[in-house]
Order: structure tokens, then C-alpha cells, then sequence
């Protein structure tokens, strides 16, 4: 009797005991879909109650954080108001993030979760003096994503997250899901994760940001901010510089090049990368290193804009090739200088020093991005093979 | 131990993997990285070398004594009090072992699931089933074992592998370049995550069905167990790389929170992994305080191993309860890893040489 009865309160003891003390309904969540970055416009109190300002002991009233969170509605509401806004924003001021994130609490009842964030966006403004600080707060939250995408914007971080556009979607996870065209559009920086940055940061290795930039309900991915091993955003990249880092950190997906077609200057020719090959070494020479990068494209004429030209004429793609041949180790050539001339090593060359003359490495690790990478020779030794120059149809 | 419990050696095999297969897959690449770099799977594979030369010392002991468990023949060896002694430091090696395996664990669960949940109220929930399974002593216990080990251990592995999506290969470069001196500096930080078989043989050598085979299944037990550690190590360093996995509080978490199937019902792994270590670790905590319990039930030659356990339980709460902090658990971590090395590399070895010495001016008397 006494078994049967210790039993059944233990039975009973289960439905009290489980995960009692984290229990969190779903509709008091504040599914933070994206957080944006913006130094405060004026330090002075808005309005009467000066909603915004974060209590805090210490510290500046200097970054504004803010949320931008779904809007649910109920289904039937959703019919009828499908051409509202479908985002929530939420935002605080003050210096310590998390003292900001904790001050829109105080506005809503439904506390900010990051489980499911998508982006975060910096301003511009916020990047040029740095973000180490600022990530801080995101990497040690333990709801955080790793694979949260970071994103530098020339405006305003919070409009990015307010923008109405075209789209009846919140605008972090178009951001996050356009992201993926990198693929195929690789004019923009793709090293964009929380864990990447947190990474590089720490490892003292410059890096690229993509630019997201909003205008006329369009949102559109480009180039790439360059950060130095301090995390402090010191210039850009343009389109086919990217491209050029990207070859030289092989991690190019595909991708198209125009360039004059031979036939006829005036017209163009496109190339599709579909497959390549790239092997970039590091050469040790009486204690100078320089690289290499040998490389083999594959693909196919995407687009002949001469139309009397015939696609298959062995000595019309033989010049073709030198044509690509020539352009594409400009792009890689460019996006090089560029690296040089900020001093910043966002191809993760230093790493391969590294890897391939540890001994040598260690000598010159911290002289690296300011003294010995600006002076570093490229030799550069491409190959183009069109596979596929015929018409589909 | 019983007299009538018999086990086979494959239940020997099961029971020493899940024993030994715990919460170190948590903290292991974080101690490694600090002192191997990007060879931190070196050690651990060294390490299996290593735990394999005790677990052939200790089985070779205990073969001298096929009729008794440890906590006897040690007597028989040291004398009453000496033999005494020893088994109260293998005691306090085992509980301590369980407290601190048991204080990652629940510091881990706290931090990524749990996180208004009180410890004391986790690790009270973790422990107090084991009164219940542990109750009618070995077979129980084994019986548990055995039945959450094989889809607890499948799901596992197949999660661990998905791992390899993310993995980067050149963070495993450069292969010795600070010279292997690092790497077997890393040794003896393995130990405590190989730590196991060593102290249960000499235990269960006596309940064995066929004690000649052991060395063939403790082999496999060993190999098992290293297999999955350097699949773990390999995947959080290509996943994070040596710097990022030696700043890390518990690395192989924070790898596998890099590692998404977007698109897919699988999404994140890391909440999956953890529900499947959960199984994994239970089944480890069993053994540790199952094995523990009866060693005293031994050593005060009490009938039952259930009041024991009943009473060892609060000890372990309040021992998992007792370090204020991440830095004193590590320290402690470190004084039970050296505690361990020291009984399987210097007192075993000795206790070895002395039942041999000891036989010897036996037969010759």
C-alpha cells in the first residue's frame, strides 16, 4: 500500500517537476529577428518621458540597439490586414548593450529571445570606431546564434531593420535569405557570421563585412567592409575587388565575368564560372615570402552580345580566353593592392604563412598586416577553359 | 559484489564505456587546445595508449586474484589498515570523479537549456533516480545501461558526424610545428576522460564469466571510447580552430551551434546533441555512484547497496554544489585528473609488483 502510494506521488512529483522554473509561453517571447546598431543622434532626453535611455551607473548615452521582431496576428486578421506592416520595432539608448536590450523590457512584456536572430547591422559610424566591444554582449549570450549574419550599412542600421519593402516579409529575414544569392552574385563579402568575426578578432585577422544598403523599398547586398585585426572598419572594397579577395581566399562559389568580346570590342562577352580549381601557396625565399595563385576556371558563354560571331570558332575563344585570362588576374590583382594599401589581410594569407612556415611565421606575426603584408609580391597565373560555348536552344 | 552476479565480458565492454563516456566530450578540447594547438587530437590518441598500459596493470592484478574484488585484495596486500586506506583514497577518487562529472554536466545543461532552473534542483533530479536503479544492486544497473546505451550511442554518433559539414581543414595545420612536445604534454590531461576501466576491472574481475577474454574486450572498450573522443576533438577543432576552442568555456557545444541544416527539420544540432548527451551522461552518473556505493557497502561489509546509495547521494549533491565557480571547478578538475593518474600509473604498478613479490617468497616458502 505504502509502495503503491510513494508511487503514484512520484508519478504525480513528475507533472510539478518538469522544467517548472523555464517555462516561458510563447506569446511572452520577443522573437528578435534583427538587431541594429546606430550611435545615438543627439544625447539629449526625447520627448517628455525620454523613452529610450537605458538606466545605467556608468557610462554615455551613445549607441541606439535596435529590435526588430515578427508581428503575429491572428489568421483571420492576417487577411484582412496582409498589406500592413509585418515587423515590430523596438529600441533603447545607451553604452552597454545588454543595458539597452534590458531597458526594452521595460516596454514591452514580451522579453527580446535572440534564438532565432538573423542579422545584426552596424552603421557605418559605428563600424569606423570599432566593434570588438560591441560583440562582446552577442557572444557571450548564450541564446545567441553563432551563425548570425553581421552586416555594415552607410546609413542608419535602424532604417535598414524599419524599411518597408516591396516584400509583406520582416525585412531581417529577407536580408538573411538574400544573403544566400552570394552564390551567385559574389560582388559581396560572404565572411559575415557572429562565430567567423568572433574568430577573426580573436586570431588579431582583418576582415570583410557585405554592405546592405535600402532605398526606394529595395534592399540590395554589396561590396564589402574592411575591418582591421582591431575590428575597427577602415575602408572598402569595391564589387570586382571582392571578387578578387575572394579568388585569393578561394572561397569564390561562381560567378560571371564580362569583359569585351574579341569579335567585336564594342559588344560584350559573358562568362560563367561554373567550376574552378585555385591553389594558393606561399613561397619562402632567404627569408621573403611571397605568394602564388594558380588557378583553372571552367564555364560556359553565358551571353554573346556579337551575334555574327560564331561561339565555336576555336581562335574567337582562344582570344576569349586571353581576354578572361587578362581580366580576371586584374580583378584578383586589384583586390590584392587594395588589401596591401589598407594594410589589412582579409584573404587570410597570414594564415597560410602560418600554416606552411610556422618558424617564420612567428618571427614576423606581429609586424604583419602594418610591415611585411603591404610589401608581400603576388604572382598570379590563371587559366580559362570555356567547356560549354555553344547555344542551349 | 555478490557472489551469484555474473556478467560477460560484453556487459564488461558496455559498462566500461558508458562509464567512462561522459561529460569530458565538454571540456576536453578546451584543456587540449591550450597546451597542443591544432595537434590536440594527438594526446587524446596517445592517451588510449596510456590508459590501455593501466587497464593491463590492473588486469593483471586482479588476475592474481580471481576469487576477490579490489577493496579485498587490497587488504589482503596492505594488511587491514594499509589496504584500508587505499580504499578509502579509491573511494574518494570515485566520488569526486562523479561529483565533478556531475557539476560540468548540470553547469552545461544550466547555461544551455535550463537556465532558471536552480543547480541543486537539476542536479537532485539526475541523481535521485539512480536510489531506484541502483536498489537491487549490478544486474539493474547493467540492465539500464544497456538498454539506453545502444540508441543513446547511434543517435550520438550520427549527430557528431553531421559535424563534419562545418569543419574547415586548415585549421588542422601545421602538423608539429612547436615539435611533439606539446602534444605529449597534452597526455595527461586525457586521463580523466579515459579514466574507468582501470578501477573496474579490479572490481569486477571476480563476477566475470570469462576473465580471459577481457583483454580483447577491453581493447575494443578502449578503441570505442578513443574513436568517439578524437571524432569530437577533430570536429570541434576543424569547427573552431586550436585559438577560438582554448577560449571557449565548453567548446564542443559552441561547435556544434556553428553547424545548421537550413531548411531542414534538423535546423540547429546543438539543441539535438544535447537531449542525446542528457541519456548519456545519466548513464555514466549510474555507474559512477552504483560503483561507488558498493565499494563502501564492501569495505563496512553491509548487505544491501541501496541505503548506501541513499546516503552517498546528498554527499554528491552537496560535493557538486561545493565549488563557487567555473575557475574552482577546473582546479579541482585538475587535483582529481592527477588524484587518478596517480592510482592507475604509481599505485597500481606498485600494488602489482608487491602481489608478485608477494607470491613469489610464497612459493618459495
Amino acid at each position: 500500500m505504502l509502495k503503491n502510494f510513494a508511487g503514484i506521488l512520484l508519478l504525480v512529483l513528475t507533472l510539478f517537476i518538469t522544467g517548472c522554473w523555464d517555462r516561458r509561453e510563447i506569446e511572452n517571447r520577443g522573437y528578435v529577428l534583427g538587431v541594429g546598431i546606430d550611435h545615438v543622434e543627439s544625447t539629449e532626453p526625447k520627448g517628455q518621458y525620454d523613452l529610450d535611455k537605458a538606466a545605467q551607473a556608468a557610462g554615455r548615452r551613445k549607441y541606439k540597439i535596435t529590435f526588430e521582431l515578427p508581428k503575429f496576428r491572428k489568421q483571420e486578421a492576417s487577411k484582412e490586414l496582409s498589406s500592413g506592416q509585418s515587423h515590430l520595432i523596438w529600441s533603447a539608448e545607451g553604452e552597454s548593450l545588454f543595458a539597452a536590450t534590458r531597458a526594452v523590457s521595460a516596454k514591452v512584456y514580451f522579453a527580446p529571445f535572440f534564438e532565432d536572430i538573423q542579422i545584426i547591422v552596424f552603421s557605418e559610424q559605428v563600424g569606423k570606431e570599432g566593434i570588438r566591444d560591441i560583440l562582446d554582449f552577442f557572444q557571450r549570450d548564450a541564446e545567441m546564434r553563432r551563425r548570425v549574419k553581421l552586416l555594415v550599412t552607410p546609413g542608419r542600421a535602424e532604417e535598414v531593420l524599419s524599411a518597408k519593402l516591396q516584400v509583406e516579409e520582416v525585412n531581417s529575414m529577407f536580408i538573411a535569405k538574400t544573403m544566400n544569392s552570394v552564390s551567385k552574385y559574389p560582388h559581396f563579402s560572404s565572411e559575415t557570421e557572429l562565430g567567423q568575426v568572433a574568430s577573426f578578432l580573436r586570431n588579431h585577422q582583418s576582415f570583410t563585412l557585405p554592405l546592405v544598403v535600402v532605398e526606394n523599398k529595395e534592399v540590395r547586398l554589396t561590396k564589402a567592409a574592411v575591418f582591421n585585426n582591431q575590428g575597427k572598419m577602415i575602408g572598402k572594397l569595391n564589387e570586382l575587388e571582392v571578387m578578387g579577395g575572394k579568388i585569393l581566399r578561394k572561397n569564390l562559389q561562381k560567378g560571371i565575368v564580362t569583359v569585351p568580346n574579341p569579335a567585336n570590342p564594342s559588344k560584350l562577352a559573358v562568362f560563367e564560372i561554373l567550376e574552378h580549381s585555385i591553389k594558393v601557396d606561399s613561397l619562402l625565399v632567404d627569408n621573403q615570402i611571397n605568394f602564388v595563385v594558380k588557378a583553372v576556371f571552367i564555364g560556359t558563354i553565358a551571353e554573346n552580345m556579337e551575334p555574327k560571331q560564331s561561339a565555336i570558332d576555336s581562335s574567337f575563344l582562344k582570344k576569349l580566353e586571353q581576354e578572361l585570362v587578362d581580366y580576371i588576374s586584374a580583378i584578383i590583382r586589384s583586390g590584392y593592392r587594395k588589401q596591401q594599401l589598407l594594410h589589412a589581410d582579409v584573404s587570410e594569407l597570414n594564415s597560410l604563412v602560418y600554416r606552411q612556415h610556422p618558424h617564420y611565421w612567428k618571427q614576423i606575426k606581429d609586424r604583419w598586416d602594418e610591415e611585411i603584408f603591404p610589401t608581400v609580391p603576388l604572382e598570379v597565373d590563371i587559366k580559362v577553359n570555356i567547356a560549354r560555348p555553344v547555344l542551349m536552344d | 559484489m555478490n557472489p551469484s552476479t555474473r556478467i560477460t565480458p560484453l556487459q564488461f565492454l558496455v559498462l566500461t564505456i558508458s562509464i567512462t563516456f561522459g561529460t569530458s566530450i565538454l571540456t576536453l578540447p578546451r584543456k587540449l587546445a591550450k597546451i597542443a594547438g591544432e595537434n590536440m587530437w594527438m594526446p587524446v590518441l596517445l592517451g588510449a595508449f596510456v590508459i590501455y598500459f593501466s587497464f593491463r596493470i590492473s588486469l593483471q592484478l586482479a588476475a592474481l586474484f580471481p576469487n576477490y574484488t579490489s577493496v579485498a585484495y587490497h587488504r589482503l596486500l596492505l594488511g587491514n589498515f594499509g589496504g584500508t586506506l587505499l580504499n578509502i583514497y579509491l573511494l574518494t577518487l570515485m566520488v569526486l570523479v562523479t561529483a565533478l562529472f556531475l557539476r560540468l554536466f548540470v553547469t552545461a545543461i544550466k547555461i544551455y537549456l535550463l537556465d532558471l532552473t536552480p543547480l541543486i534542483v537539476v542536479t537532485s533530479l539526475l541523481t535521485l533516480p539512480v536510489i531506484y536503479a541502483a536498489q537491487y544492486g549490478l544486474i539493474p544497473v547493467l540492465r539500464l545501461v544497456q538498454f539506453i546505451i545502444l540508441p543513446a550511442y547511434s543517435l550520438f554518433l550520427a549527430l557528431i558526424l553531421l559535424g563534419f559539414l562545418s569543419v574547415k581543414t586548415t585549421n588542422y595545420q601545421p602538423v608539429l610545428a612547436e615539435g611533439i612536445k606539446p602534444v605529449l604534454l597534452g597526455i595527461p590531461s586525457t586521463w580523466m576522460s579515459y579514466s574507468g576501466i582501470e578501477l573496474l576491472i579490479g572490481f569486477l574481475y571476480s563476477s566475470i564469466t570469462r576473465p580471459k577474454a577481457l583483454v580483447k574486450f577491453g581493447l575494443a572498450a578502449i578503441v570505442i571510447i578513443a574513436g568517439l573522443y578524437l571524432l569530437i576533438s577533430l570536429i570541434t577543432l576543424g569547427i573552431l580552430g586550436a585559438k577560438n576552442t582554448m577560449h571557449i568555456l565548453v567548446p564542443t557545444i559552441m561547435a556544434y551551434r556553428s553547424v545548421e541544416i537550413p531548411d531542414t527539420f534538423v535546423e540547429r544540432l546543438d539543441g539535438y546533441l544535447m537531449v542525446i548527451w542528457i541519456a548519456i551522461c545519466f548513464d555514466a552518473q549510474i555507474g559512477w555512484i552504483y560503483f561507488s556505493s558498493a565499494i563502501i557497502k564492501q569495505m563496512f561489509d553491509v548487505e544491501y547497496v541501496r541505503p548506501i546509495v541513499a546516503l552517498l547521494i546528498p554527499i554528491i549533491i552537496y560535493l557538486v554544489m561545493l565549488p563557487p565557480n567555473i575557475q574552482a571547478i577546473d582546479k579541482l578538475s585538475s587535483l582529481v585528473n592527477l588524484a587518478g593518474i596517480v592510482w592507475g600509473l604509481i599505485i597500481l604498478p606498485l600494488l602489482l609488483i608487491l602481489a608478485l613479490w608477494k607470491r613469489k617468497r610464497n612459493d618459495e616458502c
